[in-house]
C-alpha cells in the first residue's frame, strides 16, 4: 500500500512565557500536544475546533513555519522535520497554502500576475517571458479573466482575492494544499462559489486539502475525514459523515449541537457547553475537557484519555475520551 | 396593536469620490414587542447602516438621510431633539456593535465602564452598580467575573470583549436591543449562550433587531425576517414562511447555497457573479444580473414590493397586486 501523502506523528508544538527583565522562560503553551494525523493522496481532511485551538499552529507546523518540538511529520515518504535546506526547498513546492484573509495575504504593490507567478520564478520552473502566458492560464482555472493579470490586489474583492491566493497556490502544483479558514471570510454566495472551485481543483489536479475551519458545516461539504481539535489534541477524528453524524466525543457532540441550522430543528437549551475554553498555558489535568464535560467523573480529572478507536465503530473512528464506550 | 419600531421608506446615501451611493433605498419595517426581526444580506447591502440608522449614528456627512421615518412607539427618531434623543440611547434602545476591539475604552477597566454606563441611565449607588454589573458579566459567560471587573480591555480575548459589550447592551434592559452581527467573532458555543440570554430578554417583552449574514441564526432566533440585497429589502416575512416557500429568487438562492442545507461533496448552487456596485445600479431588479428567472420586465422597470399575506417580495414573478 501506498503510505500516506502527510504522516504526522506525536506531534508537539510548544511557545515559551517569557517573564521579568531577563525574559526568563517560566513555561510553555502547548498550542500543539502530541498529534497525530493522516492525509491520504487526494484525500480531504476537516480540522475543526474553536479559536485558540491549535488548529493553525499545527498548520504552521507542517509548512516548518514553526519549529517541532516533538515528533514527526513525513511528507510523500521523507521526514520533513529534520531534513536538510535542499531537500525542503523542493519539498516547499508541493505543500502551498492558502489563509483566511485575502486582503492581508496578497502583496499590495505586487500586480496578479506578478503574485501568481513569484513562486515559479524563484523556484526557476518558468522563464521571466513566460509569466504572461502561465499567469493567464492560472486565472481562466481559477475563474478569472486575462484582462486582471496587470491590475492590483486593491482592485478586487474578497471572493476575488481568494481566487487569487488559490491561484497562486496551484500554480506550484502542489500535492498538498492547506486552507486555513479559506472561506471563513467570504459571503454565503462567493463562498459557496470557491467551495466549488476548491472540490473541481481537486477532482482535476488530484490535490490533498488540509482544511482548517471553525465552520462544521463547510467542513462536512468537502471533508473525507474530519478530526476535532480541543486545547491543542484530537479528541474525535473520524469519516466526515460517521463523525458527523454521530459524534462519540462530548465535544463534538456539543459542537454539532451548537451550529444553527436553516429549516433544522430548532435546538434546546439543555445542549448547552458551559463555561470557556481554558487557557492552553495553563491546561487542565487529565482530560482537556472536564471542567465543561457534563459526564465528567473522578478518572477524567486525573487520566489523561488517549485516541482510540471505540466499540460498535470502525478502526478509522478514533476518539479521546474515558467513558467513550459508556456513553452514547 | 402599536408596533415598537416602525421604519417607514428610509433612505441614506454616502457622499463618496466617485459620487453619491445609495446605502440603503426605501426601506420599510416593523418590529412589535416580543418579537425578533432578522435582517439578513450580504456584505454591503445596507444592514448595518439601517441599523445605524435607527440612532442616529450614521456620520453626517458623508452620510445623510434623504427620506423617511423612524417611528420607536410614538416618537420620531429623526427628529427628536440630540438631548432626548440621548436618553432614548443606551436606556431605550441598545445597541452591539460589530467589532469588539475598537468599541469599549482602553483606558478603563471593564468594572468602571459598566458601572458608568449603569450610573448614567438608572439611578444606583456605587455598589449596587458594581454587583448589577458582576452579575451580568457572570451571565455572559465570562469566568471569575468578580476578578474580571478589575481587568483592561486589552487584557481580555476578542470574544471576552464582544460578551463584555453584550453586557453592557443587556444589563440596562433596553425594550429594543439591536445586534449588529453580535456573535460573528465568537466560537459556536459562545453564540448558543449569548442567544440564550437574548431570548430571556425577549421573554420579557423587548423587542430584538438582530443583523446577520448567516441564515442559520436568522432561523434558530428570529420570528420574522427581512432579506436586504444591494440597499433595499427585498423580501420580507415569517421566518417559516420565507424559509419554506422563499419568494424572491435571491432568497431561494441563498438558502440552497449553505452548505448545511446541501449534500455533501456535491456542488454547491453558487450565485452567479457578485453584487453590482451601488455607484451604477441597474435600472430594473438590483438581481437581475445574477438572477436565473429573468425575463422581460426585470431589465427595464424596478419591481415593487408585492404583498402576499404576509409576505412581500420585490420581483416580477409574484407580480399581481403591489
Amino acid at each position: 500500500m501506498k503510505p500516506p501523502l502527510l504522516e504526522i506523528l506525536n506531534l508537539c508544538t510548544a511557545f515559551p512565557i517569557r517573564r521579568g527583565v531577563f525574559s526568563r522562560t517560566v513555561g510553555h503553551v502547548h498550542a500543539v500536544d502530541d498529534v497525530s494525523l493522516t492525509i491520504g493522496h487526494g484525500e480531504t481532511l476537516g480540522l475543526v475546533g474553536e479559536s485558540g485551538c491549535g488548529k493553525t499552529t499545527l498548520a504552521r507546523t507542517v509548512l516548518l513555519l514553526e519549529k517541532a518540538h516533538r515528533g514527526s511529520i513525513h511528507f510523500d515518504g521523507t521526514e520533513i522535520t529534520t531534513a536538510p535546506k535542499n531537500v525542503i526547498r523542493n519539498l516547499r513546492r508541493q505543500m502551498q497554502v492558502v489563509f483566511q484573509d485575502p486582503y492581508e495575504s496578497l502583496n499590495p504593490r505586487m500586480t496578479v500576475m506578478e503574485i501568481v507567478t513569484e513562486g515559479l520564478l524563484t523556484h526557476r520552473c518558468i522563464e521571466r517571458r513566460e509569466m504572461e502566458p502561465v499567469a493567464a492560464r492560472l486565472l481562466a482555472d481559477t475563474g478569472l479573466g486575462r484582462e486582471m493579470l496587470h491590475r492590483y490586489p486593491h482592485e478586487f474583492s474578497g471572493g476575488q482575492r481568494q481566487r487569487i491566493s488559490i491561484a497562486r497556490a496551484i500554480a506550484m502544483q502542489p500535492k498538498l494544499i492547506l486552507c486555513d479558514e479559506a472561506v471563513s471570510a467570504l459571503d454565503v454566495s462567493i463562498q459557496s462559489q470557491i467551495i466549488n472551485l476548491l472540490m473541481d481543483l481537486r477532482e482535476r489536479l488530484g490535490l490533498s486539502y488540509l482544511f482548517i475551519s471553525h465552520d462544521l458545516s463547510v467542513v462536512r461539504h468537502l471533508a473525507d475525514r474530519v478530526a476535532v481539535m480541543y486545547l491543542g489534541r484530537i479528541v474525535e477524528s473520524g469519516p466526515a459523515a460517521t463523525l458527523m453524524n454521530q459524534p462519540r466525543h462530548p465535544y463534538t457532540k456539543a459542537l454539532i449541537a451548537a451550529i444553527p441550522k436553516a429549516g433544522g430543528p430548532r435546538r434546546s437549551q439543555s445542549m448547552r457547553l458551559p463555561g470557556d475554553v481554558p487557557s492552553p498555558a495553563n491546561p487542565p489535568p487529565g482530560c482537556p475537557f472536564h471542567p465543561r464535560c457534563p459526564f465528567a467523573t473522578a478518572p477524567c480529572r486525573t487520566d489523561r484519555p488517549l485516541l482510540e478507536p471505540c466499540a460498535g465503530r470502525t478502526d478509522a473512528h478514533l476518539v479521546a475520551c474515558l467513558r467513550k464506550n459508556e456513553i452514547d | 396593536m402599536q408596533p415598537l419600531l416602525q421604519i417607514e421608506n428610509l433612505s441614506v446615501t454616502f457622499t463618496t469620490d466617485e459620487g453619491l451611493v445609495p446605502a440603503v433605498s426605501n426601506i420599510s419595517l416593523t418590529l412589535q414587542r416580543g418579537q425578533v426581526l432578522g435582517l439578513v444580506g450580504e456584505s454591503g447591502c445596507g444592514k448595518s447602516v439601517t441599523a445605524m440608522s435607527i440612532l442616529r449614528l450614521i456620520p453626517q456627512p458623508p452620510g445623510r438621510i434623504t427620506q423617511g421615518r423612524i417611528l420607536f412607539e410614538d416618537q420620531d427618531l429623526l427628529k427628536l431633539p440630540l438631548e432626548q434623543l440621548r436618553a432614548v440611547r443606551g436606556r431605550r434602545i441598545a445597541i452591539i456593535f460589530q467589532e469588539p476591539m475598537t468599541a469599549l475604552s482602553p483606558l478603563h477597566r471593564i468594572g468602571a465602564q459598566l458601572v458608568e454606563a449603569l450610573r448614567l441611565h438608572r439611578d444606583l449607588s456605587p455598589k449596587a452598580a458594581w454587583d448589577i454589573a458582576t452579575e451580568w458579566l457572570a451571565k455572559v459567560g465570562i469566568p471569575d467575573a468578580p476578578e474580571r471587573m478589575y481587568a483592561w480591555p486589552h487584557q481580555l480575548s476578542g470574544g471576552m470583549r464582544q460578551r463584555v459589550m453584550i453586557a453592557m447592551a443587556m444589563m440596562l434592559e433596553p425594550d429594543l436591543l439591536i445586534a449588529d452581527e453580535p456573535t460573528t467573532a465568537l466560537d459556536v458555543t459562545v453564540q448558543a449562550q449569548i442567544f440564550d440570554l437574548m431570548r430571556q430578554l425577549m421573554q420579557k417583552d423587548a423587542g430584538l433587531l438582530l443583523i446577520t449574514h448567516d441564515m442559520g441564526v436568522i432561523w434558530e432566533m428570529c420570528t420574522q425576517v427581512a432579506v436586504m440585497y444591494a440597499s433595499e429589502v427585498v423580501e420580507t416575512g415569517p421566518v417559516e414562511a420565507v424559509f419554506k416557500t422563499p419568494r424572491h429568487p435571491y432568497t431561494k438562492a441563498l438558502l440552497a447555497a449553505i452548505p448545511a442545507n446541501a449534500i455533501p461533496q456535491q456542488r454547491l448552487p453558487a450565485i452567479p457573479g457578485q453584487v453590482p456596485s451601488h455607484l451604477a445600479l441597474p435600472l430594473g431588479c438590483h438581481f437581475a444580473d445574477r438572477c436565473t428567472h429573468v425575463f422581460e420586465p426585470c431589465r427595464t422597470q424596478h419591481p415593487p414590493l408585492f404583498t402576499a399575506g404576509d409576505c412581500c417580495s420585490r420581483c416580477f414573478l409574484n407580480g399581481g397586486k403591489a
